[in-house]
Formats: C-alpha cells, structure tokens, sequence
C-alpha cells in the first residue's frame, strides 16, 4: 500500500480544503489523472494521481481541511516501487515531500536540539501574523503541526472566539486544588472574545482617564438617561471629532467620523456584547430608545446580527445602572474612547454661597493616549457636560 | 505616432518619427500568408521545431503534476509560449549566449539543457543550472528585469573580444516596465552591442493585464527611446520567430548593433503553480487565445505540407512520454547534495563563521541527506 499525503500546493501553505472528490474508492486510476480539488490560501488546484493504482481510501470529505503532510488517498499500486525510484511503498517517502528535504524525524531532531540551544516558537509565518493581529501570545500554545510547529488553526483556535476547536489544540486548564469544589470552565464564546479584545486593549492602547460630574438638577422630569447620554456624546464628538475615530497603529492613521455609531455594553447571562447604534447624530430621541430597546433586546436573546455588533466609533458602558461611580473604562481598539456614566445620586453641591442637593451623573472618560491629547479629552469632556445639564 | 503640438506664435517641424512593423508567416490555421521565407524549404529544420515545440508542452504538464503531487517546487508553467521559445532557440547558433526569465524551456531543450536538469532545477538542485552542453548560458532568472543587464553587459564583453557571438536575452511584458530593461537597451544602442531582445508579451504580469502594464501601442517601440531597431512579430507562429530572431542575430553578429523583437502570445496556464488565473480573467478570453495557440498550427503547416502524419504524431508522443519517465525516473532518484553544496562555492577561503555553519550542518545532516 502506499500512501498519498497531502503536499504543499504552494508555497509554505500549511493546509488546504477539500472541495470534491473526483475519485472514489476501489477505483482504478491512472497516473496524473485528476483525483480531486482543494482549496487553498492561494487557489483552487487540480491534485492528479501520483502514480496508477488502485484507491482503497480516501481521507476527508468536501469541506475539511487537510493539514499539509496528512494522509489524502491510499492506494495499492500497479507496480512494486522500482528501486531508487517510482512509486514508493509504505515508508511515506514520496509523497508531500520535495526531493531533498528531510523526512519528519529528521526535522524533529533538529528542532529539538534548536530548542535547548535557543528557547523559540516554531510557528508559520501566516501564524506569526495572524496571533499578533488577535494580540495571541505564541509562546503560550502548543502547535499540532509537524514538529510542534503552531499553525494558523493553533493560532484561530484561540482568537477567534467563534470557532469550536478540537481540546488537543489547547492546554489542559490549570485544576482547582483538591477539596476546594472549584469547577474548571473553559471560557467560550462571549467571555473568550472579551479576554482577547481586553488582552489586546493592554497591549496595545496608553490608556488614560479623565473623571467629573454631570448636574441633572435642571432637567425636565421623566427624561431619558441613555438617550441624553448618547445626544451629549454626539455634542462632545461635534466640539471634538478626535474622540469619534479610529486609530490604525499599524500605517500610524487615525480616521475621524462625522457619523457617530456608538457601541453600547450590554450584560448578557452568557457574558458582555457591545450592539451599536448607527447613526445616533441622525435620529430623534424617541427613535434613539427604541433602536435601543431593540438592540438590547436581540442582544439578550442573542439573536443580534454580527454586523450589528462591528464598527462601532465610540463606546459607552453605563455601569451605573447597577452600582458603581467611577470607573476606568477600557478603550476596545480600532475606537479611541469610551464613556463610563456612574450610578446618579443626590449630591451636596454648592452654589454660589448656599448648599443645595443636586442629581449628578458622575462620568469617566478613557482615551488613547496615542491619538488624543488631554485637550482634546476635556473639551470633548465638557461639551458633554454642557450638553448633558442641559434642561431638556 | 507623436502628436504634433501646433502653435501659432511659433514655426515647428517633425524631427523624429517611428514605425512598428509586424510580420507574421502563417494565419491562425497554419495557412501561409503570402510568400515564405527560404528557410521553410528545410524540411527536417520544421520538423524539429515541431517536435521541440511537443516535446516542451509534454514535459510542462507532467512538471505541473510533478509540483501538485508534492515532488517538484513551484514551477511557472510556458503552455502557449512553445512557438516563441522553440524559434529563438532555433534561430541561436551553439556560441552564443541565453539569457531567459524562468519559463523558456522550450529555448534550452533546444540548446541541449536535459529534462532531468530542468527538474533538477525547480526541485531546489542548483546542479540543475550545469547545462553541459552550453556552460556559458546563463540559469533561470527569477527577479524580473535583472537577465537584461547581465545580457548588456556580455554582449559588452564580446564586443571587446571581437568575438563574433551574440547575446540574446528573453524578458516578459512586465519586465519591460522595469528600469534594468531601459538601461540595457540604452546601453546596446549606445554602444551598438550584439544584443538580441525578445519581448515575449503573453499579456499577463501574473495578474496585470498588458493594458495596465503600459499605455505604449507595442511594447517593440521602446527600443525607439534607444536607438534600436524593433518590430513585432505573431509569437505563435514559430517560422516568423525564428526568421526574425535569426536575420537580428545575423545582424548583431556582424556589427549591426541590437534589435528588439515582440513576439504576442498568450500565457495559457496559471503564472505558475502557486497562482489561480481564473480570479482574474475570464474564460472566454483563454479560450479564444486557446483557439490561436502555436502547436495546432504548426501542425496543420507540416500537414499541408506533407511533412507530418498521423503515424508521425502518434511515434512522437510516445517518445516523448518515454523521454519524460525516464527524466522523472532519475530526478527522483538523483542522491541529494551534501549540505557543503550551501557553502562551498561562494568563497575562495571560507569565513570562520560560514566554517563553522558549515560543520554545525554536517552534524545535522542525517546520514542519506
């Protein structure tokens, strides 16, 4: 029997996907016939026959993808293998390897013994990138590639949270110690998207916080926080476009919006989502509460569309719904601010020379340090203000 | 032709004006056009360039199964190209020297380079790049543009030699954009140096189709900014290659100075295994140029003729597939190079770190590697 593996079909690919089968098995096939059609990141090639034989396996269906170097097709071939030469039996020597290279133990040895000199991570470059996109540590995975080499699956398994990965790509969870009755959660979904954009955020954003009060003792009664809130930041973005924006620390090029769509962070059972309302500039108030409500909704229900989670330009969380009064809100990348509004309360306050007690929102603004000025942070900051205390 | 900028505040007269000719010797059919040229009375000369026109497509598609199977590296494929490669090859006399970009193995089978090299080559081998039969021809020449200025510069030498040998020197339609191109052309015609270019414009720079490569009309009359004859010719139709390339080298050969010749074909493959043409061309347009390609209408030529049967077709196919197992055979069998060949010939006297490198790699190399 000889065995067909996958080869690289371009240059330096780590796999390919299955698109058909031209082929199946206990077919007789005759050398460069074609078998079947992968997909790779580069194209959509031909894999021919390797020799004539007759295939009695075929490894994976369409849609699966196939790691370079992995079993494809098995055949019994025509002919016994000519010595030096033709079709190789057993030993895997053909097939998915370019004349020249070493075969795996070889690479593994050497690796190895790269490994004592020199501790590295062995990942494909396409890998290397991808992780320092998603802010993946390398060093804290383990490849399922040859050799230990991390592929661009090690790689997604862990960045993109979406993705259900198989456990031999993960690290076995560090175990609670006995007796405390501690059950390991692997985090999914929600909670693993937050601890990459959060780790990503530390790694990336100078994060920098600003804090002050909003006074309500003017407003009408039955007025709406949020949509006042989302009218003073479009007030604040209108004074300071540099907080309504994006930075790409990649080309160094920030992009500042006239529209405003801000992301909003909902508590869900299942862990923090962040919809967005578009255009938050263009709408009435009574249309802004109910995008609202429906997006907190779908939101909860987890219904929402991805596209109503993505590209958000500011983000606010309204903790204070809850409890809390200031807090240092975390900037999510590509934004560059997000607004924190702490629980209202009844302060002492005073005016001109009387004490009086006033509702005051207390606000918290993170910026990016990298791209906004501390100038720009306060005026955006009290533009918001003024908006907010406004009395309607 | 130049548009002349008429102004009324002052007297102008036309003091340069250039014409591209194209020729071409047989339709889309294989049909003469009009009257021959001499040479087409060599009967066995027309056959071998069919027969290496066959030989060059055999080889390229079982090279392309070869890579996908995992036995050979990227390889850029040259369906379509037989005709312009096969004529320059023909119309090359055994002194002279080639210079090609990486497609054009129809020009070095020609030249006596073997099967087994070529697979040497794109399987990593530099011992691919030998060639035992021409040694002075130059390997495949990956990085676009640079084989013109190497050309130039031998075709200097030669001239200072009083050797009466040409350069010739293949680039693509993409290369002509790059500067190496211009500088060796404006080289050539200063100097009039005995050098042949052939512009092979298959009408894709991997995925830039000519008409976004260049606003010229024909790429020939960039030798016009150097001095240099040039002319287009059907690049599918191998007896106007090889006549143009022969009557440029003749030229060259007796101090005529260089020519440029543009031979338009097609690039009927992928730009090479790596890549996936129908993302950006449609198939219509392949196959129309599939309709024109240079092999069927060589073919009905030597028909019409009678120079080529059924019979004939039949022997060589078979020969061919033979050649190329036999070929394949020893390429993967060929024992592997030592890990000295990464060393060994860059230095008279190797550096101590490169002699160190070179024993770390001897301790790694498994025995049979």
């Amino acid at each position: 029997m000889t065995v067909f593996k996958l080869p690289d079909l371009g240059e330096g690919l780590s796999e390919a996907e299955i698109l058909r089968w031209h082929v199946q098995v206990g077919q007789h096939v005759e050398v460069d016939a074609p078998m079947l059609s992968v997909e790779t990141a580069k194209a959509v090639v031909e894999v021919p026959a390797p020799l004539s034989g007759t295939i009695t396996a075929l490894h994976g269906q369409p849609g699966d993808r196939i790691e370079t170097g992995a079993p494809l097709v098995e055949f019994t071939p025509d002919v016994a293998a000519a010595p030096g030469g033709g079709a190789p039996q057993d030993s895997g020597t053909v097939v998915g390897h370019m004349p020249g290279m070493a075969d795996d133990g070889t690479a593994a040895a050497l690796h190895a013994a790269d490994a004592l000199a020199v501790p590295r991570v062995r990942a494909v470059p396409a890998a290397r990138a991808l992780a320092r996109s998603l802010g993946v540590e390398l060093s804290t995975l383990s490849g399922t590639g040859r050799s230990g080499l991390i592929t661009l699956d090690d790689v997604m398994a862990v960045g993109l949270p979406t993705r259900t990965a198989s456990s031999k790509m993960h690290p076995a969870p560090q175990r609670a110690p006995a007796g405390t009755g501690g059950d390991v959660e692997v985090l999914r979904s929600l909670r693993r998207a937050m601890a990459q954009s959060m780790a990503l955020s530390r790694d990336s954003v100078m994060e920098c916080s600003v804090f002050d009060d909003a006074d309500l003792h003017r407003w009408a009664a039955g007025s709406d926080y949020t949509t006042r809130v989302l009218r003073a930041i479009t007030a604040g973005a209108r004074a300071e476009p540099g907080l309504n924006a994006w930075y790409d620390a990649q080309s160094q090029s920030r992009t500042l919006f006239e529209q405003i769509d801000v992301g909003i962070a909902v508590d869900t059972a299942d862990g923090l989502l962040v919809p967005v309302i578009r255009h938050v500039d263009k709408r009435t108030p009574a249309q802004v509460r109910d995008e609202l409500d429906r997006l907190k909704r779908t939101a909860r229900e987890r219904t929402i569309g991805s596209e109503e989670l993505r590209n958000f330009t500011f983000m606010l969380s309204n903790f204070g719904m809850m409890a809390g009064r200031y807090a240092t809100p975390v900037v999510v990348p590509p934004a560059v601010a997000i607004l924190g509004t702490g629980r209202v309360r009844q302060d002492v306050v005073a005016v001109d020379a009387r004490v009086e007690i006033h509702r005051r929102m207390p606000l918290s603004l993170t910026f990016d340090h990298r791209v906004v000025t501390g100038g720009e942070a306060v005026r955006f900051l009290g533009a918001l203000i003024a908006d907010l205390e406004l009395p309607q | 032709m130049f548009k002349c900028y008429d102004s009324p505040m002052s007297q102008h007269h036309v003091v340069a004006r250039f014409e591209i000719a194209y020729r071409a010797c047989l339709d889309d059919d294989g049909k003469p056009i009009g009257a021959l040229p001499e040479f087409v009375e060599d009967g066995e000369l027309l056959r071998r360039m069919y027969r290496m026109m066959v030989r060059a497509r055999a080889f390229d598609a079982k090279a392309v199964n070869l890579q996908r199977t995992g036995k050979l590296g990227t390889y850029p494929s040259c369906l379509g190209h037989e005709a312009a490669h096969v004529g320059v090859g023909a119309a090359m006399r055994p002194e002279d020297v080639l210079f090609t970009v990486y497609r054009e193995i129809g020009t070095k089978f020609w030249r006596g380079v073997g099967l087994l090299d070529i697979l040497l080559y794109w399987g990593g081998d530099e011992r691919g790049t030998l060639y035992e039969r021409t040694p002075q021809d130059f390997p495949f020449c990956v990085p676009i543009g640079s084989q013109m200025a190497h050309a130039a510069g031998a075709a200097l030498a030669m001239q200072i030699r009083g050797e009466p040998r040409c350069a010739l020197a293949f680039i693509g339609d993409g290369g002509t954009s790059q500067g190496a191109f211009y500088e060796a052309i404006n080289l050539a015609g200063v100097k009039a140096l005995p050098l042949v270019c052939v512009i092979v414009n298959n009408r894709w720079a991997i995925s830039v189709p000519v008409t976004a490569q260049s606003a010229a009309q024909t790429l020939a009359q960039k030798a016009v900014a150097a001095g240099i004859p040039a002319l287009q010719v059907d690049g599918n139709d191998v007896l106007v290659v090889y006549e143009a390339v022969a009557e440029a080298l003749a030229r060259a050969r007796s101090g005529g100075g260089p020519t440029v010749i543009e031979a338009l074909t097609y690039r009927l493959s992928d730009h090479t295994t790596s890549d996936d043409a129908t993302r950006y061309r449609s198939a219509q347009e392949v196959e129309a140029a599939r309709r024109v390609e240079p092999i069927a209408r060589m073919r009905n030529f030597l028909s019409a003729r009678g120079l080529w049967d059924g019979a004939a077709e039949e022997a060589l196919r078979r020969e061919c597939s033979d050649e190329i197992e036999t070929a394949v055979q020893q390429y993967l069998s060929t024992p592997k190079q030592s890990t000295d060949a990464m060393f060994d010939y860059l230095y008279a006297q190797l550096p101590p770190t490169l002699r160190a490198q070179r024993e770390e790699a001897r301790r790694y190399a498994a025995p049979g590697h």
